[in-house]
């Protein structure tokens, strides 16, 4: 069944899992993607996120993996001052984690006749890759990044993109082909056109924040999906 | 989880469906009622005394469901509905069973009861009237919209103020509360 769809199999229960970290992969001097194996009875739609724990610490992450893959796997950003971040950015490959889940509503709703546009900013784009990655097609993305470097996942989630924007806020000129100078607030506010759409915003509450402020003004039509990282 | 967006800030706020609308948007309105009623359901809950206990389950059962028709007020269209948790039409039975029962152990009613009592007496009657105002929120969710909760729903709400009123006359007895009869 495709895991995208509303109709797929209601997920179970939330249910605390336990799994050894199998890999680490650096995506930027403080982003990193961890993976560890899917316990064959953990099902979950492409958005959803899990509540991980370790040393006695907990905090919600996204899934950035798609239903079908072996691992799961998760996308994040080191926090200096945070508690759990640079213990998982430390934690030797084998330490065993905890998890809770899948939860969360934020998934893509079914096919309507609103063009779908993901929003994304730093590793806000994590549930748009797992979406991405199960097969969601044909959608508007803005990618939210200061530099080019950061543009996560971008080889995943911008081959099926009707139109793919990199909106760079801090990028030297020239620019690289079909970035907008700015924030993805900057898009919505100056560039998009005008219409009804199906907007999936993810990222900080900031940017959440104001997209929506914009979406009100300027889309007022539109549909609303908002997830907010930390 | 955030709990705070801070997407709320000017007045407008997002149905399940993703649809912007006014705080004060019909079914935010029902929506609204009904998290009222379910927090009352709880202050309800904390206030049973000892010899009430055996109810406590039976109302947290009400409060799950009360999720149930509260996701069925925030969507717009049946095909949404579908997705979400079904408001199980058995329940209004069991609710009649249990307004049976409690009421085979009541005096007959003779006129209008002030309501009043003990703690948790006074409880389920506030109970019992912000479930009539989320019923009647509900109903005009029906008269407006395309969608509305299914029949189960609104015959639950209907049940459920019910069973309310007699619970709350039968936990004035317990709390050895006489009942006032209003006296024009």
């Amino acid at each position: 069944m495709d895991p995208l769809s509303p109709d797929a199999a209601a997920p179970p229960p939330e249910r605390l899992f336990s799994a050894p970290i199998i890999a680490r992969r650096m995506l930027a001097a403080d982003v990193f993607e961890l993976a560890w194996p899917r316990p064959a009875d953990f099902v979950f739609i492409p958005g959803q996120r899990v509540r991980l724990r370790l040393e006695g610490l907990e905090r919600d992450y996204t899934l950035v993996s798609a239903p079908p893959e072996p691992v799961l796997r998760i996308c994040l950003r080191r926090i200096a001052s945070g508690a759990l971040s640079p213990r998982l950015a430390a934690a030797a490959l084998g330490t065993r984690i905890e998890f809770h889940g899948p939860c969360g509503h934020f998934r893509l709703r079914p096919a309507g006749p609103s063009p779908v546009v993901f929003v994304a900013a730093g590793v806000g784009i994590a549930p748009f890759a797992a979406m991405a990655a199960a097969g969601a097609r044909g959608y508007i993305l803005l990618q939210g990044a200061r530099h080019a470097a950061e543009l996560h996942y971008r080889e995943v989630v911008a081959p099926h993109a009707a139109l793919y924007v990199p909106c760079l806020s801090a990028a030297a000129t020239p620019l690289p082909a079909g970035a907008f100078p700015g924030r993805v607030t900057g898009y919505l506010r100056e560039r998009l056109a005008p219409g009804r759409y199906s907007l999936y915003l993810c990222g900080g509450r900031e940017m959440v924040r104001d997209a929506v402020t914009i979406v009100d003004e300027r889309f007022p039509e539109s549909l609303v999906f908002t997830e907010i990282f930390a | 989880m955030k709990i705070s967006t801070g997407t709320g800030d000017r007045g407008r706020t997002s149905l399940y469906s993703g649809e912007r609308v006014p705080k004060d948007h019909a079914r935010i309105e029902a929506v609204g009622a009904l998290d009222e009623l379910n927090a009352a359901l709880g202050a309800l809950r904390a206030s049973l005394p000892a010899v009430a206990a055996p109810f406590d389950p039976e109302i947290e059962d009400l409060q799950k469901t009360l999720f149930a028709v509260g996701a069925h007020a925030a969507v717009l269209s049946g095909a949404e509905a579908a997705a979400l948790p079904a408001v199980d039409p058995a329940v209004v039975g069991r609710l009649e069973a249990a307004i049976d029962r409690l009421e085979a152990e009541l005096p007959a009613l003779t006129g209008f009861i002030l309501p009043a009592g003990g703690p948790a007496a006074a409880h389920a009657h506030l109970a019992r009237t912000v479930c009539r105002r989320a019923e009647r929120r509900i109903v005009a969710l029906a008269a407006t919209d395309a969608y509305a909760p299914p029949p189960a729903a609104l015959a639950f709400m209907n049940r459920l103020s019910d069973f309310l009123f007699v619970l709350a006359r039968t936990l004035a007895r317990l709390e050895g509360q006489p009942e006032r009869l209003w006296t024009p």
